[in-house]
């Protein structure tokens, strides 16, 4: 009994914890004065306004939006190849190959990567935009490889070995079999990837300039000094947009799976 | 002329060679079976003629061409696998359909051919099933229908009936033994089970650690095992190892055994059925002295676990208990099912 309420408390302060801050950051998003008030003042929808009409937030969403999408298309290209080699074939190293893009451990590792890209590209030619979109590439690959390949390894490659047999060349054999038994695997890859590729700030914070600027470094260098409850009203909108993709995603899949 | 024929193959998983110096000749028109327990190497041999295990070193030959290096989807064999491997996305119809549109035959015909194949195997009327929607056997006779279909001079089956319920292995192994005779395919069929692998071949090739220990008809390697391991393996449990003495073949404990071979060293070998009893202790030949130790009722016989001073044999006898533990016995190995097998096992100093 005792230990239970415990327990309720435990979980009632941990709701508060995560829940509280997006309360402030919506109550604030909604507030007719430009001061940081909880609870809110008032009620207006005009940061949601500037949010839109903001000229850097603009360009900055263009920006995520077109790096992380082909990043995410890039790193499907990639990813899906490296994913099945690493569930058909055994070869030394596997378990470390595997076990490097299960961990999370690879996203710090990417970070300081960046470090280095931020002066390796310009160096080689390369513009900000090419940089953001190998940076994106690399974010959306773990994610790519980690859920084409566990929709992979509930197949049985002796179907693709069948379409061998049947008179099928190995690259149109993959394409008639592999692909069409993973689908719903690789639609929620995309999804996966192309959500947390357009959420990262890390990338955008090293490769920048003026003109070329993700919607997260946007949003940074607007409250650099100053809080805007604009930042508030984009990143509301950021949240939605990922709870819309993410619902999606889960139906798509259901989808899939009751066939 | 052999139609499929591996010389000296060496074939398998990286370093891990599996095969080796491996030859096989396969008739055309024959159902040949491997046979073997598990991990012996049957699945590999299979593979390596399918194209999917490379060859390492010597020489795959179809119809007198060299097939080595030959891509899987050139060489126009069929292979049924032990999953069934069915296109799960796909309907019955245009599982069996997948070869022929491959080869861009027109669709008229496609429909015609495999109509007629899904009839040949009993499935009219699944068109439209999906393979999820089926059960074992009705999955295996899509996966035969699609190979079928496209009329392979070869068909290879890996353990097709092993995912199957008895009453249904019967069954779908007749049925495959037709189609092959029907259609005059060469097939390769893969199994552990000897009564299955028996009834439907022409030849069976017992395989032990990646070598074959004996190719011949079913009747030749139940009657005549060339080895203990294929005698063994067709049922034969008592040996008895015998020496040439003076022109004659002599057990350890003196024993005579007759028989045309010439061999130095022999074991003389019996199955528990073919042994026979007798009450008290006869000298004579091809005959020991013992003394059952465990009476085991089977129902329809009974099996006497008899001790001599050759080692324990096993031996099966008529249902009613004439023996008991003690009882002094003589073991008879009967001349005419008696087989004499070379004695492999080393010399040891005496
Ligand atoms: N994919 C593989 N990689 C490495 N070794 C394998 C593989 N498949 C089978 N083997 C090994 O090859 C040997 C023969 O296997 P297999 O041909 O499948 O035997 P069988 O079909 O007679 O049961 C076994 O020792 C097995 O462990
Ligand atoms: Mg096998």
């Amino acid at each position: 009994m005792k230990k239970s309420r415990l327990l309720l408390v435990l979980t009632v302060l941990t709701y508060i914890f995560l829940v509280g801050p997006m309360l402030i950051m919506v109550g604030t998003s909604f507030s007719s004065t430009a001061a940081v008030s909880f609870p809110p003042t008032g009620f207006s929808l005009q940061w949601y306004e500037k949010a839109f009409t903001l000229p850097s937030f603009q360009r900055g969403f263009v920006t995520s939006l077109t790096v992380s999408l082909i990043g995410t298309v890039l790193a499907m290209l990639l990813g899906i190849p490296a994913a099945y080699a690493i569930n058909k074939y055994r070869f030394r190293g596997k378990a470390l190959v595997n076990g490097f893009f299960l961990s999370p451990t690879l996203v710090p590792a990417l970070v300081l990567g960046f470090a280095l890209l931020r002066s390796f590209i310009p160096r080689i030619g390369g513009s900000v935009y090419l940089g953001l979109v190998v940076g994106y590439t690399l974010i959306a690959l773990p994610y790519i490889i980690r859920t084409t390949g566990s929709a992979m390894s509930n197949f049985d490659f002796s179907i693709e070995e069948a379409a061998r047999s049947l008179g099928t060349p190995a690259v149109p054999a993959f394409f008639l079999t592999v692909i069409p038994n993973i689908r719903s695997g690789l639609i929620s890859a995309f999804i996966l990837a192309f959500i947390n590729s357009f959420n990262d700030v890390s990338i955008g914070v090293f490769i920048s300039s003026p003109g070329t600027m993700t919607l997260p470094t946007a949003m940074q260098s607007l409250i650099i000094g100053r809080m805007d409850p604009t930042i508030a009203a984009a990143s509301v909108l950021l949240m939605l947009m990922t709870i819309l993709l993410m619902t999606l995603s889960e139906k798509l899949l259901g989808i899939k799976l009751r066939r | 002329m052999a139609l499929l024929e591996l010389k000296n193959v060496s074939a398998g998983y990286g370093k891990n060679i599996i095969l080796k110096d491996f030859c096989i000749d396969i008739e055309e028109g024959k159902l040949v079976s491997l046979l073997g327990s598990s991990g012996c190497g049957k699945t590999t041999t299979l593979r390596t003629m399918a194209g999917f295990i490379d060859v390492v070193k010597g020489q795959f030959l179809f119809d007198g061409q060299d097939y080595t290096r030959t891509p899987i989807h050139k060489r126009g064999f069929g292979y049924v696998f032990q999953s069934y491997a069915l296109f799960p996305h796909l309907s019955v119809f245009d599982n069996v359909a997948f070869g022929l549109k491959r080869r861009h035959v027109n669709r008229t015909e496609i429909k015609e051919r495999v109509t007629e194949m899904l009839t040949r195997v009993g499935l009219s009327g699944f068109e439209d099933r999906l393979p999820a929607d089926m059960s074992g056997g009705q999955r295996q006779r899509v996966a035969l229908a699609r190979a079928l279909v496209l009329k392979p001079r070869v068909l290879l089956m890996d353990e097709p009936l092993s995912n199957l319920d008895a009453r249904l292995r019967v069954e779908m192994r007749v049925e495959i033994r037709r189609l092959q005779q029907e259609m005059g395919i060469t097939a390769v069929y893969v199994t552990h089970d000897q009564e299955e692998c028996f009834s439907i071949s022409d030849q069976v090739a017992i395989m032990n650690n990646g070598r074959i220990e004996q190719m011949d008809t079913p009747m030749h390697i139940f009657n005549y095992p060339v080895n203990e391991f294929t005698a063994r393996f067709v049922g034969f449990e008592n040996f008895v190892p015998v020496t040439l003495e003076n022109g004659r073949y002599v057990s350890a404990s003196g024993t005579v055994f007759e028989t045309d071979k010439t061999a130095p060293r022999l074991k003389a070998a019996c199955r528990p059925d073919d042994l026979q009893l007798l009450p008290g202790h006869e000298g004579g030949i091809m005959r020991l002295r013992g003394e059952i130790v465990v009476a085991t009722f089977l129902g329809k016989q009974m099996q006497y676990l008899v001790h001599t001073r050759e080692g324990d044999f096993l031996v099966n006898t008529a249902a009613e208990a004439l023996y008991a533990p003690h009882d002094p016995v003589t073991v008879c190995f009967p001349r005419e099912k008696t087989i004499f097998t070379l004695d492999e096992t080393p010399v040891t100093a005496p």
